[in-house]
């Protein structure tokens, strides 16, 4: 996959479109999560939100830069 | 001997350790939060230097901008933000691809843009006016850079939307992993504050001994009591998936709420007024509340959690079934008495605390189904919480920063000021800062001597610490006593434009990079041009419209009056939470203005709680007039009645007071001949009983003294000469 894109002339990271689209799949899992109620059971539901992130966002880095 | 030797350190370390346990519950959050900004900056000047990013202070200073004691914010509120500094970014963006060869033009756009976000800010409230800041923000950040060399514009502005993006990610992703001060901690807190707050009152209100300005100061906190639990609701919501699920339970808590403190305001009025009086009723209200006190207030330690809210709202409950009986042996006691205004009066309290009671009896259930997490399917959503502010206000605070800006804008021009670009930055910033600050004037002036300290410790930090440092570690090593010192003070109310000045100040000028450049000269050009944007939107501030001004405090009464309106007209469903949310919400505004300074803030308080009582029991006449099918000339009576008292609140004057006093009586009459003839009309007894007691309301409501002068201010008082003036 390429490093770079053009949006209207301007170069883009494609690690940026990965980032945006691991914010809307973490947000919709969030959501789902927060229904089922796992926050009840996890010991600092921030840290383990942000980890679930760093989890997707690297799975969604490497497949781009791969 | 040696044994002593271990009991002395021994109780030593028992006392440091109680000093400690002592310090860390009144010290330590705020320590914690200083260590949090200071970590986030530090991250963000981290990243943006690994990134090698011209400016690290910019992300820092975001950093420490968006950073926020008790919200955590994650992604999405986040991303709200980042959506905010993008349209910034356009708009600076867009202003320079246009004018970048008109000065006059760019300096225009650029005023009508951050006059707008400004506005925005003072209207909105919580993260949308937060948004708007950064949206005014970042536009002049971005010209500050982009004049100088217009053909660098488009990398500069993407190079400033990294920074400014990086501190808002540092600052979220900090504030909501290390230490978070959960949202719904502070709801808790918050409710178990309030009704420890509300009884305190109660009591003493009841009492007599505490004076009339403590008693509105109480009365003040507990109004902004009801609206932070709304704004740490709305922050919540965005935020945690558990709070949620509670929504809809914590928006009634907080509409039962307002609705117990307005009916007990009411009481409380009427009590006071059959006490001077000193007639048989008074004492038999006075004998019944006395009882109230036993069962409610005094048993009752303050109900922590949800099982002592069940226990309370159990004895709530059962004094509910005692008082009918003890209110009909007192009323055969006083009938012989024969007064018909006491009596009339007497009604209208026993009414009114039975209303007190039931609402109370309501709070409290839903205070103790707070913690469910299920919801309940078949609550009707009309609970809206209303936020009033006035637009022609917020206007006015655009406008400022507009001028602010033009005024520098020119200077800048006409000297051909070389630092004239810092100037104006910094107009832009502190002019839509402080609009969305309770007393602007007051915050400039802080801020303005926090810049000051701050240029000074920047000057000591940078010439005679920072030349010496080598490496990350030491930078950040050394820069920490320094932020600590302007982050402790942000914490402290007092202090907190100070410290957010300082701060601010000491970024901007210390400015870290990863090749510094160390230019004493250069370094104090820059300052100057600060502090002159600082000052000019400090000076602006004070001159035009301040909000101590009577011109600000006439459209407090104005938007005050319009609620009455709009009690009287506006469609039903969900009116009495809107109506008792807006009220309070404009009177949080004047609670803002430190003290109450002079008679005229004391009139303009007395007319918000009488406003409030009247409002309320405009609704509550509609709402009986209009769930019953009513006899014609009642009917037609109630509608004149309600367009008298819009009238009379739309544009008050002696004329218009007499013809809604002559409305509501009207009414009564109508009322008290309906009763007598016993009519099988269709509408149940009880109802026409409630009817009254809230004309009765109404009418007491609309002859208080206090109300006369506040609303009429050059009103002839003897034309209601019969009036005995009962707000004392």
């Amino acid at each position: 996959m390429p490093r770079e894109f053009a949006l209207l002339d301007a170069l883009v990271p494609t690690l940026f479109l990965a980032f945006l689209a691991s914010v809307i799949f973490q947000t919709v899992l969030d959501r789902i999560m927060g229904r089922c109620g796992v926050y009840r059971h996890v010991w600092h539901p921030p840290l383990f939100r942000l980890s679930v992130f760093v989890c997707i966002f690297g799975v969604c880095g490497l497949f781009v830069l791969r | 001997m040696s044994a002593f030797a271990t009991d002395a350190v021994g109780s030593l370390l028992g006392k440091v350790r109680q000093e400690l346990v002592f310090w860390s519950k009144a010290e330590g959050a705020g320590w914690v939060f200083v260590f949090k900004n200071i970590l986030a900056a530090f991250l963000a000047m981290w990243i943006s230097m690994q990134l090698r990013l011209d400016q690290p202070r910019t992300a820092m200073m975001t950093a420490i901008i968006v950073m926020q004691p008790q919200t955590g914010l994650v992604l999405v509120k986040s991303i709200y933000r980042i959506g905010a500094t993008i349209a910034g970014i356009l708009a600076g963006l867009l202003l320079l691809a246009l004018f970048a060869q008109e000065p006059v033009l760019y300096l225009l756009g650029l005023a009508v843009w951050v006059g707008l976000c400004t506005a925005g800010s003072a209207f909105y409230r919580n993260f949308k006016s937060y948004g708007c800041v950064l949206a005014g923000y970042s536009a002049a950040m971005m010209g500050q850079f982009s004049i100088p060399e217009p053909m660098a514009f488009f990398s500069i502005a993407s190079t400033r939307l990294t920074e400014i993006t990086l501190g808002i990610l540092c600052a979220g992703v900090v504030s909501d992993v290390v230490f978070p001060r959960r949202l719904s901690d502070a709801i808790t807190s918050n409710v178990q504050n309030r009704y420890a707050e509300f009884i305190a009152f109660v009591r003493a209100s009841l009492s007599g001994t505490v004076g009339h300005a403590e008693l509105d100061s109480m009365r003040l906190r507990l109004v902004g009591n009801v609206l932070s639990l709304e704004s740490i609701r709305s922050n919540a919501v965005l935020e945690d998936p558990e709070v949620r699920n509670r929504d809809i339970r914590l928006r009634k808590l907080n509409s039962e709420f307002m609705a117990v403190t307005t009916t007990f305001n009411s009481f409380q009025q009427l009590l006071k007024r059959l006490n001077r009086q000193s007639s048989p009723a008074g004492r038999a209200l006075n004998d019944l509340w006395a009882s109230f006190g036993e069962t409610v207030v005094t048993k009752g330690e303050i109900p922590a959690n949800a099982d002592a809210a069940h226990r309370a709202a159990r004895r709530i409950a059962a004094f509910r079934s005692v008082i009918g009986r003890r209110v009909e042996e007192l009323r055969k006691n006083i009938t012989d008495d024969g007064d018909p205004h006491i009596m009339f009066d007497f009604a209208t309290a026993v009414e009114l605390l039975q209303r007190f009671l039931r609402e109370l009896h309501a709070y409290m259930k839903t205070y103790a189904t707070l913690p469910n997490a299920e919801s309940e399917p078949n609550t009707p959503d009309d609970i809206d919480f209303a936020v009033r502010t006035d637009p022609v206000v917020a206007i006015m605070m655009g406008g400022r920063a507009f001028v602010g800006i033009m005024v520098v804008g020119w200077f800048w021009i006409a000297s051909a000021w070389p630092y004239g670009t810092s100037a104006l930055t910094f107009v832009a910033i502190a002019s839509s800062i402080l609009a969305s600050a309770p007393d602007p004037s007051s915050s400039a002036n802080k801020m303005f001597v926090g810049n000051l300290s701050g240029l000074a410790a920047a000057l000591v930090y940078k010439f005679l610490v920072l030349p010496d440092m080598d490496g990350f570690t030491l930078l950040c090593a050394s820069m920490m006593p320094f932020l600590m010192i302007g982050l402790y003070f942000r914490i402290r109310p007092a202090f907190a434009d100070i410290g957010f000045g300082y701060t601010m100040f000491f970024l901007q000028t210390t400015n870290p990079s990863n090749t510094m450049q160390f230019n004493p000269v250069d370094f104090l050009n820059d300052g100057c041009g600060v502090l002159v944007g600082v000052a000019v939107a400090g000076c602006l501030y004070r001159v035009l419209m301040p909000t101590s001004g009577s011109w600000f405090k006439r459209r407090l009464a104005r938007q005050l009056r319009h609620q009455v309106v709009m009690a009287c007209f506006a469609p039903l469903a969900g009116l009495g939470s809107r109506f008792e949310s807006g009220t309070r919400d404009v009177l949080h505004k004047q609670a803002a203005v430190p003290k109450i300074q002079n008679e005229r803030d004391r009139t303009l308080l007395a007319l918000m709680f009488s406003v409030m009582e009247i409002g309320r029991a405009v609704i509550h006449l509609r709402h009986d007039a209009g769930a019953h099918l009513l006899p014609q000339p009642l009917a037609e009576g109630v509608q004149e009645c309600l367009s008298a008292m819009a009238l009379f609140f739309r544009q008050p004057s002696a004329t218009l007071h007499a013809a809604a006093l002559d409305g509501v009586g009207r009414v009564i009459g109508t009322i008290c001949r309906e009763i007598e003839s016993a009519s099988p009309c269709a509408c149940p007894q009880n109802v026409l009983n409630r009817m009254l007691t809230s004309l009765h309301l109404i009418r007491t409501a609309l002859m208080d003294y206090d109300v006369l002068i506040a609303v009429t201010p050059h009103a002839p008082l003897t034309t209601f000469s019969g009036v005995t003036p009962h707000a004392a």
